[in-house]
């Protein structure tokens, strides 16, 4: 497969010297306020990083398509279901239809009137990973750019360790060819499982959070780094997803 | 070089029966696997619970265990020496294992949860990292089978099992995967069911896809896995997927249908294929009146009144992220088998629809079926199938 562009890359909350900074919770203006109300964190977080990517790079969001990935999902709507569940016994509709796996897909589809192909992926500890792959893949296939955007939410109790991680949003905006403002950040190539690779090492307390498993290739684009990025973090078993960083 | 990719091996279960054999005999003969559902709820309805007792995990994997789990392995039972035929073939780095779900292991955490609600304490069964998440069964399967490849869930609502076989073309297009197992698991939970209820869409009685007299559909659990390979065996061939977005609403389809005509389109524009080549479309149809007219309009739109429509909702219940792959198995059988089953409940169809509703089981040669899926978020993905 062809190296893919990286055209812009999003974070919330920012990392380094701005994070103390950030509000308790990402703008997400890219969804009109009657979209936004009521949405979770992980909604807004997926909304933030599609918003920010765009904004660096001039994605169309009318028709770029979108690959959202999560290891635990609306799990604070899911859990305040049960509570309603055990209270009343009767579920919001409003609360119900925001539930499933692909609702920043759907919410942040209406509010940029994209009709072209979104989905939403899990794989736990290599949502990041499969995430860059499913997207890098369309790219292959033919698609001319993607926005691959990553949250997690953090575990709502009684939910064991609750709430385990701090929330974190990432995106970032993959091209086949050179983006409309003339610049790429990097490419990338080569991803693949390397039984050598160290396990990423991240400080809390996003270091627990699923999605800080791409914050190595985020910090790689933003300074500049070219070589190899591990994508996942520690755990069981030798063999780590990777990738290349090289020049655009 | 053929298009597509051929569907090596395939296996089912679901409120029809819990082996392939026994659902697709029950789809033949026109049965309902619709029941009362297995838990009591504050109002009336129907489910499609696979039936009799699901059994445990072996010991070796029990941590994982789990309803959503038990019906992935007895699906996964069928399908054991086709995969390990494939690694042998490929090489397990090169067997990829790409699965959708809706719920995951929900059920599971809805018993831990009442548990603490009784007593203040989670039950020391459960585990939410091995039973709650949804790469936790699609590890599973990895883990049982022995397949190395990259192994994902897709979960974008009711599109999710038909979504699978667009990422299985794609990997195995791309150059990164021989073959995919791909398919679809859901199990019951009450969440789902009151969920529906409280937007009004569930039927009190058996649901009637495509009928004047519908009232709403009916939840059914189920899994359906497939094995789509770069070469081998297989009667019938993925030949193409589209996958779109509506923009429209969270949990309405567009009333034009324009989301899922061009899902319909994209996936014979990926075949190579004029609309006239479809012997048989396999509708979403779930029951609602919204997504039956919808549905139609956009069917309408690209097939005309010629083609047969079927809706299968109201044999298995509407199984949520494993209905796609469910739905496709049945459209390999029509293609196998020479024949269309019923549109269960469909009579007296909704006059001015359009289409062509299946009303009786019907021996007919089918070479190319098409198979829609569509979900919450306005996602859609329409597959189609054909004879090798």
């Amino acid at each position: 497969m062809k190296a893919v562009l990286v055209a812009a890359v999003g974070v919330w909350p920012p990392l380094g010297p701005d994070a103390t900074a950030a509000p308790a919770a990402p703008p997400a203006e890219l969804l009109p306020s009657r979209l936004r109300r009521g949405t979770s964190m992980l909604t807004r977080l997926f909304a933030e990083g599609v918003a920010q990517v765009a904004a660096q790079s001039g994605a169309d969001l009318a028709s770029v398509a979108t690959v959202y990935g999560s290891a635990n999902g609306e799990i604070e709507t899911a859990i305040a279901q049960l509570q309603m569940m055990h209270g009343d016994g009767v579920l919001s509709p409003a609360r119900f239809k925001s539930s499933v796996h692909n609702t920043a897909s759907g919410l942040v589809s209406i509010a940029a009137g994209n009709r072209a192909f979104s989905t939403a992926l899990a794989a736990g500890e290599r949502t990041a990973a499969m995430c860059l792959l499913e997207a890098i893949v369309l790219i292959d296939r033919g698609a001319t750019d993607v926005i691959v955007a990553l949250a997690d939410e953090p575990l709502p109790a009684p939910l064991p360790g609750a709430p385990r991680y701090a929330p974190l949003g990432v995106a970032f905006h993959l091209r086949a060819e050179t983006p409309p403002n003339g610049r790429a950040l990097a490419a990338l190539r080569g991803l693949r499982v390397d039984a050598t690779a160290p396990a990423a090492t991240l400080a809390e307390p996003l270091g627990n959070n699923p999605v800080a498993a791409a914050l190595p290739l985020v910090d790689a684009i933003r300074q500049g780094r070219r070589g190899t990025v591990v994508l996942e973090r520690g755990g069981a078993g030798t063999s780590r997803w990777c990738i290349e960083v090289v020049d655009p | 070089m053929p298009a597509g990719y051929p569907v090596t091996a395939y296996a089912m279960c679901n409120a029809l029966g819990a082996r392939t054999r026994d659902a697709i005999a029950a789809l033949s003969e026109g049965r309902s696997g619709l029941e009362p559902p297995p838990f009591e709820l504050p109002f009336e309805t129907v489910a499609g619970a696979v039936p009799g007792e699901l059994p445990a995990l072996p010991a070796a994997v029990s941590g994982w265990d789990a309803r959503v789990t038990r019906i992935a392995l007895i699906a996964l039972a069928e399908l054991s020496e086709p995969v390990s035929r494939a690694i042998r073939r490929w090489g397990k780095d090169r067997v990829a294992v790409v699965l959708g779900t809706s719920t995951g292991g929900l059920e599971s955490t809805e018993r831990a949860y009442a548990a603490h609600h009784q007593s203040g304490r989670l039950p020391a069964w459960y585990d939410y990292d091995l039973q709650h998440p949804f790469h936790a069964f699609a590890d599973l399967v990895a883990h049982v089978t022995g397949a190395g490849g990259p192994t994902y869930v897709v979960s974008t609502a009711c599109s999710t099992s038909t979504k699978v076989l667009g990422s299985a073309m794609r990997l195995i297009g791309a150059g990164v995967a021989d073959a995919v197992l791909v398919g679809g698991v859901d199990s019951l939970t009450q969440t789902t069911l009151r969920g529906f209820h409280c937007l009004s869409v569930l039927a009190p009685k058996r649901c009637k896809p495509f009928s004047r007299d519908r009232e709403g559909m009916n939840i059914g659990e189920g899994a359906a896995l497939l094995l789509v390979e770069r070469e081998g065996e297989g009667s019938v061939r993925v030949l193409g997927v589209g996958e779109t977005s509506d923009a429209h609403h969270m949990s309405s389809p567009d009333p034009a249908g324009a989301g899922a005509r061009a899902a319909m389109e994209q996936a014979l524009a990926q075949a190579g294929l004029d609309a006239a080549a479809v012997d048989y479309v396999n509708a979403h149809g779930t029951g609602t009146k919204r997504n039956d007219a919808a549905e139609a309009q956009a069917i309408a739109s690209v097939f005309g009144a010629r083609v047969p429509v079927v809706s299968t909702k109201a044999f298995t219940g509407h199984q949520l992220g494993a209905a796609g792959a469910t739905e496709a198995v049945f459209s390999i059988v029509a293609i196998e088998q020479s024949w269309i089953p019923t549109s269960l409940g469909a009579d007296p169809v909704e006059p001015d629809l359009g289409i062509a509703i299946q009303l009786a089981r019907t021996e007919r040669k089918c070479r190319v079926v098409v198979s829609n899926s569509f979900g919450f978020g306005g996602s859609n993905a329409s597959v189609v199938l054909g004879a090798a």
